[in-house]
């Protein structure tokens, strides 16, 4: 039984730490139940499960996993992939990773679900170069699951369930977290987008349809298919279900990783000592930036009433995102942070496609600007129009994202980006765009 | 793929106010060219996928998320859709990106060759847009690499579009330049930013074509601006691909660039000499630019009223001497249809001989024998499209095809890309091997062995298709009795192969549905050619693959109209159309169409031609712009052969190594200075058109023919070439529907092509064979004339570079392919090398019992061990010198890729260590 | 290191493009100058298949791969917002002044060199550095002290705490 406020993808977190790969051990925690369920119900129920689960996509852009999985049970085609996506690139985010490192095993029968659900072969999950040290630890827990019998050929000795999984290791590309950008890397590409549509659960990997997720929401499978959709979703609110991996960063005094019910009210989380306890500087937090660099950001005096829900957030031009909370102090001046995320985006862009490629640096050369208070009378209006271009412009998901921190923080804090103007000087001549 | 085909469903929408209806899944950028309405565009390639990066194409979908922008390239159509492509929302998007790609492009138009002709200019004027508000940093300046001989590079220009990287990568299959580095650091560069000449590039330049800005530039455009030139749509001179291509006209009548156009045959590809060196030559100051009668052993200058009075009272004093057959003629596989037509007629008519032949003897008249004796039409059965689109397997046999034929090289290339299994068949680790599923190496010479031994592994597997053997064959059972010996084993030992190999190469031939075979000089140019061309066409009728689409028997055609040459009867066997000088009523047809009595004997072949000269059975012999010094095997008998005629007339561009023993040279224009047509090697009469008036002096080559015949005696004229299309289409059937105003369809047009309502044909023996069944030869395996022995301890063969093409006369004009490709070389394993002490680079010595050359040694991996390889372009060490006149009876075609060479290094670096 | 060597590696992954990063960051990191060189590009490119200008694409293009020599340890700090403001640049103004060479500038000795990097997600553990896949977490001037000498010293220290995993 699932119960509120108690830890669900965490939960074994503790238990295995001496060998999170233990196959036996995983079973006796209730490790390949979901698998076993899914094989009782049959295909069609599970999806209904996941539907009744409500389970929105935790890599960040909150897709349902329903609906994702049932358009890609209807496509065409006899061979299908299964990636998992453990690029976790959004700074402030390391939750993919806790659980490759403590509960590996989760992740893989959420992959092994997903195999047996679409009648794939092969499955991967990519890992972010940054955490290669991970390879080791879950390279073990697939060699455990094949001694189990778990992967393999004839998986729990079905003839028609055969099944695998293979680790791919990035090497430092932000981009690559963006799914079509993540099969061109696995495929040994460069990892820049591909053109859309065609939808990745049509054509993806090496142009077979393919199913691409989050490790967090793969995690979440095997609970859904154990504990059934509305058990999930009675963790969460209407709006999403289940617990949701936090990571609170920044200033706060508890920093690290927190599971917590998706509806548990923002101030807790922040505030209370069980999590972010509060300021760690003690000067007061100023701003929250929701979900990692792509996401947007609340002023803090604004969300005491907030819960952390997707609904709720929603509701106030934020989001979850990818799970990262970073907190910051009022010693941090809005040019600042954002200049530092713009230098993110900059950095990080493919250089594909024109709008991100040069406009990303364009806007951190004018926050830059405004970090030396050179800016001219007209700089904000055609700072806006610039950072909605891209936004509006550009190919994928990296450069349609600068607008969320940039426009959120420039209106949260517009005084602070006039004292960035020298209003002295000329007026700039405007801009025909 | 094919996919099947399912009913499409329409969708309309309105772009602009106006409704279109398309099918589902169009782009809306294609629907809004349907609709007349241009999206403007840097990245899109239509030959390619869309790439979505420039971002210039954004219109706006009323009503949809995120502002309603999206990419017209990638976005598709959907029913009710409402879309701008001009608001203000749109347009200001645009100049968003136009000022962003602009403030990171060096802005000095006035300076730049593509002034004029630059995508980035003509949008920025349309959207008024002439300077960029963003300061900030830019691409480093002074990045300039001119490296390479034909074409420039300035990354300063560079507004990554990719379209250099995506035609190089995916329509040439050369991959050279990539994206490297990400973000604003992004730059397009070769393998680790080195030099483009240290790089794999092959100079094709179709980068620079794509290339919409001045980033990628010709060298030869810094000459002239775009709107002070005009363009001429023509056929490329070189290979028998028959690409088309764009020759660009400055105001002074000289041509000053190509530019690759949308031919069937190449879909906007060009090759190195076809982008490069298909104009200089023109204009050459090597052209001859006046007649030039040798007087004491010395060439003067003489007018034309003065050669044309020796040429004609030369050969009709011969001709009443020693009779019309004493006479002959080579004629042009470089020239027209329309001057090979002429010329025959002028041999047979006031020759009165059928003595005449053209260069096909040297190349693929195998191919013309073998084919027409078996299929009944000695030509490629099906299109270069169609054998390198949607096919399963392509079994490729002595054919380097992407240096000998580039631009279908490079489709081939495409064609493995998109799935096709490639089975390479060459004694060389030719460049197709990097791409081919299976890679065979017999030794050279053994073709009909290999095959053989395909044919058997093929029946004894149950492979074989029955139905068609019985339906539209004959003599299977011979065949089959023949090639019951020919096991794996047995042909893995005479081709020095592994037996397993031919196993798997037939069963792969054998097993894809749609295998084109595609073969060159490697399977024709032996004593055995015709034998060799037999067997393909055993081959491909053993497994059905004849008649339909994506199969066949594919000959590549060497020169630009070697195809047509053939065609127009320069044959000593056939009148134009392949009607058969042995044929009594062909005879009496041709009497009756020209009005005069013709020689009802077939006539020698040019390789008869000269022992005939030699023997003094040959007087007098007309060479239209060939050059058999260069060309033909054994040099030093054919320079005898030449020495010993009485009179000897040369029509040609430039002084050949067979022009300075004519008695008169006569000068003869370029493709670029007549009309006319050309048949590439798939059957396709092309236009070529006038770009440039003729160099002063020299004369239209046809006309020249009409009035050496008219001053023996024929009076003939003609007021166009048009005029000459129209007398072939009268007299050959399969011409019957061919007419200029017909050819000005881009496509050309294919024959047969009977009547003015055929349309032409792309796939042969569809159905039914030319010669009604399909016929099978029982061909046991000969070995090679000539083998290594010990003193001729090498197996050479001779064959093709990109670089140059054939002697070289008119490439060897362009600098560049002499920078590139300037001097005669050897292939050598490093295995031999090393046992001889050769290095790389060292100058050699090459003999056969024929002759002996000096040549530079080129070692690696591409022959294997005791075989070597040279070319037949460099006048400094001509291999012909070397190369065996042994011929195959039935073609008379030499055996070029067969001898026995020693090699003898002339190592400076030791010599100086001996002492004297 | 050697060609052998070098092929050793790809063999391990069976020559598998799709391994093509791991391949290219075990040689380098096992490379004595810390990056891939063209003639190792070359042979990756042959081994697996590929063409050499896609091969350098990916080196270009991957932050962690590097195209030129580094230093024998490359300290990286991340640079961004959740570390950037959390005590981050107290390190690399640490560091510039230590070692007298501004980021992406190798020590004379050739030993070390620093530069920032995107989030790795120790966010928690900030500040930082990160040596290959090492990350020594929660740093003061004088466990910086140390680890700098350790390292002079010829001796990888495994500091407490931290994600201690040196690569296989
Ligand atoms: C630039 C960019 C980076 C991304 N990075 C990640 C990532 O690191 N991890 C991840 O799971 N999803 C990432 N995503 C989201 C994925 O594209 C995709 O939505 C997700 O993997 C789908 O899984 P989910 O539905 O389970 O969340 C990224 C998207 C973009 C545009
Ligand atoms: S938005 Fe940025 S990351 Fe995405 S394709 Fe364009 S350049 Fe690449
Ligand atoms: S043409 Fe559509 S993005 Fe370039």
């Amino acid at each position: 039984m699932l119960k509120r406020n108690a830890p669900v993808l965490t939960a074994r977190f503790e238990a295995m730490r001496d060998d999170p790969t233990d196959v036996a051990h995983y079973r006796q925690l209730g490790g390949y139940e979901g698998l076993a369920s899914v094989i009782d119900m049959g295909r069609e129920q599970a999806l209904d499960e996941l539907d009744a689960a409500a389970l929105l996509g935790r890599g960040g852009a909150a897709y349902p996993a329903g609906r994702k999985w049932r358009h890609l049970y209807n496509a065409a085609g006899e061979t299908k992939y299964i990636v998992c996506n453990g690029d976790e690139g959004e700074p402030g985010t390391f939750k993919d990773k806790a659980l490759v490192e403590s509960d590996p095993l989760a992740v893989i029968e959420g992959m092994t679900i997903a195999g047996y659900e679409f009648n794939a072969q092969q499955g991967y999950i990519y890992i972010r170069g940054e955490y290669r040290h991970l390879r080791a630890i879950f390279n073990q827990a697939l060699e455990n699951a094949r001694a189990a019998g778990l992967l393999g050929d004839h998986i729990l000795g079905m003839a028609d369930f055969n099944y695998d999984i293979r680790v791919i290791s990035g090497a430092g590309a932000y981009v690559c977290g963006e799914s079509s950008a993540l099969l061109n890397s696995i495929e040994g590409k460069t990892g820049r987008p591909r053109v859309k549509p065609p939808h990745l659960a049509d054509v993806g990997l090496y142009l077979k349809p393919t199913l691409v997720n989050n490790v967090e929401s793969y995690a979440s499978i095997p609970v859904i298919m154990r504990e059934g959709g509305q058990a999930f979703r009675h963790l969460g609110t209407p709006g999403g279900g289940g617990t949701k991996l936090i990571c609170l960063t920044g200033h706060v005094k508890n920093r690290g990783l927190y599971e917590v019910d998706l509806g548990t009210p923002l101030e807790d989380i922040l505030y209370s000592e069980k999590f972010g306890g509060g300021s760690s500087t003690g000067r007061p937090l100023k701003f929250i930036h929701f979900g990692g660099q792509s996401g947007s950001i609340g002023a803090a005096d604004q969300l005491h009433d907030c819960l952390y829900s997707y609904e709720d957030l929603k509701d106030r031009g934020l989001a979850i995102g990818s799970g990262a909370i970073v907190a910051m102090d009022d010693s941090v001046g809005i040019v600042d942070y954002l200049t530092s995320v713009a230098n993110f985006f900059a950095h990080e862009s493919c250089g594909k496609c024109t709008p991100c490629r040069i406009g990303t640096l364009r806007i951190l050369e004018l926050l830059e600007k405004f970090q030396q208070k050179a800016g001219i009378p007209g700089d904000l209006a055609v700072f806006e129009n610039m950072v909605t271009h891209v936004t509006q412009l550009s190919a994928c998901g990296l450069g349609q994202s600068v607008g969320k921190p940039m426009l959120s923080g420039y209106e949260l804090f517009p005084e602070e980006f006039k004292q960035a103007i020298n209003w002295q000087t000329v007026e700039r001549k405007e801009v025909a765009w | 793929m094919m996919t099947p085909k399912v009913d499409v469903k329409t969708v309309t929408l309105s772009i602009d106010g106006q409704e279109v209806s398309v099918p589902e899944g169009t782009t809306l950028m294609n629907a809004a060219t349907k609709a007349g309405i241009d999206i403007p565009t840097l990245c899109y390639l239509k030959e390619l996928a869309p790439d979505g990066s420039c971002r210039m194409c954004t219109v706006e979908i009323e009503g949809a998320p995120k502002g309603g922008l999206v990419t017209a390239c990638t976005a598709e159509a959907r029913d009710g859709m409402v879309i701008h492509t001009q608001n203000k929302k749109v347009r200001d998007s645009r100049r968003f990106v136009l000022d962003l790609l602009l403030s990171n492009h060096k802005l000095d138009c006035f300076k730049c060759p593509s002034n004029g002709d630059c995508k980035l200019q003509d949008y920025a004027l349309e959207y008024g847009m002439m300077d960029t508000t963003f300061t900030g940093k830019r691409q480093a300046t002074d990045q300039i690499d001119s490296s390479n001989p034909f074409f420039d590079y300035d990354p300063e220009k560079c507004i990554m579009c990719r379209r250099c990287e995506r035609v190089c990568a995916q329509r040439q299959g050369q991959d050279v330049i990539a994206a490297s580095q990400r973000g604003f650091d992004t730059k397009m560069s070769p393998s680790y930013g080195e030099a483009w000449d240290q790089s794999i590039c092959e100079s094709c330049g179709n980068c620079v074509s794509a290339c919409p800005v001045g980033a990628l530039t010709a060298k030869d455009h810094q000459k002239y601006r775009a709107f002070n030139t005009t363009k001429v749509r023509t056929t490329c001179p070189h290979c028998g691909t028959g690409c088309q291509l764009d020759l660009i006209v400055n105001q002074n009548n000289v041509i000053v660039g190509a530019e690759p156009a949308n031919g069937p045959a190449n879909r906007n590809l060009l090759c190195v000499k076809g982008k490069f060196a298909s104009y200089k030559f023109v204009a050459s100051p090597d052209r001859i630019d006046t007649p030039l009668i040798k007087r004491n052993g010395k060439f003067e200058k003489a007018t034309w009223e003065e050669a044309m009075d020796l040429v004609a009272s030369k050969f009709t004093e011969l001709k009443e001497t020693y009779g019309g057959t004493s006479l002959a003629g080579f004629s042009c596989s470089r020239s027209t249809n329309e001057d090979n037509f002429v010329f025959q007629k002028m041999v047979r008519t006031a020759f009165a001989s059928n003595n005449v032949d053209n260069c096909a003897r040297l190349c693929h008249s195998a191919s013309v024998h073998g084919l027409a004796h078996t299929l009944g039409s000695g030509a490629m059965t099906n299109t270069i499209e169609d054998i390198t689109t949607d096919v399963d397997a392509i079994l490729l046999i002595g054919s380097n095809t992407t240096e000998a034929h580039p631009v279908i090289g490079v489709q081939i290339r495409q064609a493995v890309q998109h799935g096709a299994k490639l089975i390479v068949v060459d004694p060389r680790q030719i460049d197709l091997t990097k791409h081919a599923a299976l890679t065979i190496q017999p030794k050279a010479g053994t073709n009909v062995a290999f095959i053989n031994g395909l044919m058997h592994v093929i029946i004894k597997e149950g492979l074989e298709d029955q139905d068609f053997i019985n339906k539209r064959t004959e003599n299977y059972e011979a065949m089959k009795k023949v090639v019951a010996d020919y096991t794996p084993e047995v042909v893995g030992k005479i081709c020095e192969i592994d037996p397993e190999a031919i196993v798997t190469a037939a069963r792969m031939y054998a097993k894809a549905d749609k295998a084109p075979i595609i073969y060159c000089l490697g399977v024709t140019e032996h004593s055995t050619g015709t034998e060799g061309v037999m067997s393909m066409s055993n081959l491909a009728m053993l497994v059905g693959k004849v008649g339909r689409p994506g199969c066949g028997v594919n000959p590549l055609r060497g020169q630009n109209n070697v195809q047509g040459a053939c065609d127009m009867g320069c044959s000593p066997f056939d009148f134009p159309g392949y009607q058969k000088v042995a044929n009594p009523e062909v005879v009496a047809k041709f009497e009756n169409a020209w009005g005069t009595e013709l020689n009802p004997r077939i006539g020698l072949t040019s390789t008869q031609v000269l022992p005939a000269a030699i023997k003094k059975q040959i007087h007098g012999l007309y060479i239209f712009g060939e050059d058999p010094i260069v060309t033909d095997p054994n040099t030093a008998h054919v320079r005898k052969a030449l020495e010993s005629l009485d009179f000897l007339v040369v029509q040609e561009l430039f002084m050949t190594e067979t022009a300075a023993y004519a008695d008169v040279i006569l000068p003869g224009i370029s493709f670029a200075e007549k009309d006319g047509t050309f048949t590439n090697t798939e059957r396709r009469i092309q236009r070529i058109r006038k770009a440039v008036e003729p160099t002063p002096g020299a004369r239209e080559d046809f006309k020249i023919f009409c009035e050496v015949a008219t001053r023996m005696g024929y009076p003939m004229s003609y007021e166009a070439s048009s005029k000459i299309m129209d007398e072939i289409a009268s007299l050959v059937p399969t011409f019957g529907g061919v007419n200029f105003k017909r050819l000005e369809n881009p496509n050309g047009l294919q024959w047969p092509c009977r009547d003015l309502d055929d349309p032409g044909t792309p796939i042969m023996h569809v159905g039914t064979f030319t010669r009604g069944k399909g016929l099978f030869m029982a061909l046991p395996y000969k070995p090679a004339q000539e083998l290594p022995d010990e003193e001729y301890p090498f197996l050479m063969s001779t064959g093709r570079m990109l670089y140059q093409y054939n002697t070289g006369a008119m490439t060897r004009r362009t600098e560049g392919i002499n920078k590139l490709a300037g001097r005669s070389y050897i292939e050598i394993n490093i295995e031999d090398a090393n046992r001889y002490g050769i290095q790389d680079g060292d100058k050699v010595q090459v003999s056969s019992r024929r002759g002996t050359i000096e040549t530079y040694a080129h070692v690696g991996n591409i022959v294997l061990p005791e075989a070597v390889f040279m070319t037949f372009h460099f006048a400094d060490g001509n291999v012909n010198e070397l190369t065996n006149s042994v011929f195959d009876d039935i073609a008379r075609i030499p055996e070029y890729k067969v001898c026995a060479v020693k090699i003898k290094p002339l190592n400076t670096r030791v010599a100086q260590n001996v002492p004297s | 290191m050697t060609t052998e060597e070098k092929i050793a590696i790809i063999d391990r992954y069976h020559s598998n493009p799709e391994q093509i990063l791991n391949i290219l960051v075990d040689i380098q990191f096992q490379s004595e100058a810390g990056y891939i060189d063209q003639q190792t590009a070359q042979l990756v490119a042959e081994k697996l298949d590929i063409s050499e200008t896609r091969v350098y694409e990916i080196v270009s293009f991957y932050a962690i791969l590097k195209e030129t020599p580094q230093a024998r340890y490359v300290l990286k700090i991340c640079d961004s917002s959740p570390c950037h403001f959390s005590g981050e640049p107290v390190v690399s103004q640490w560091l510039q002044e230590k070692l007298g060479v501004g980021e992406n500038q190798m020590t004379q000795d050739g030993l070390f060199m620093y530069h920032g990097i995107p989030c790795v997600g120790a966010c928690a553990q900030t500040p930082f550095v990160k040596i290959k896949g090492e990350v020594f977490p929660h740093l003061t001037p004088e466990k910086l002290e140390k680890l700098l000498a350790d390292l002079k010293a010829g001796y990888y220290p495994e500091l407490v705490g931290g994600e201690s995993h040196v690569e296989a």
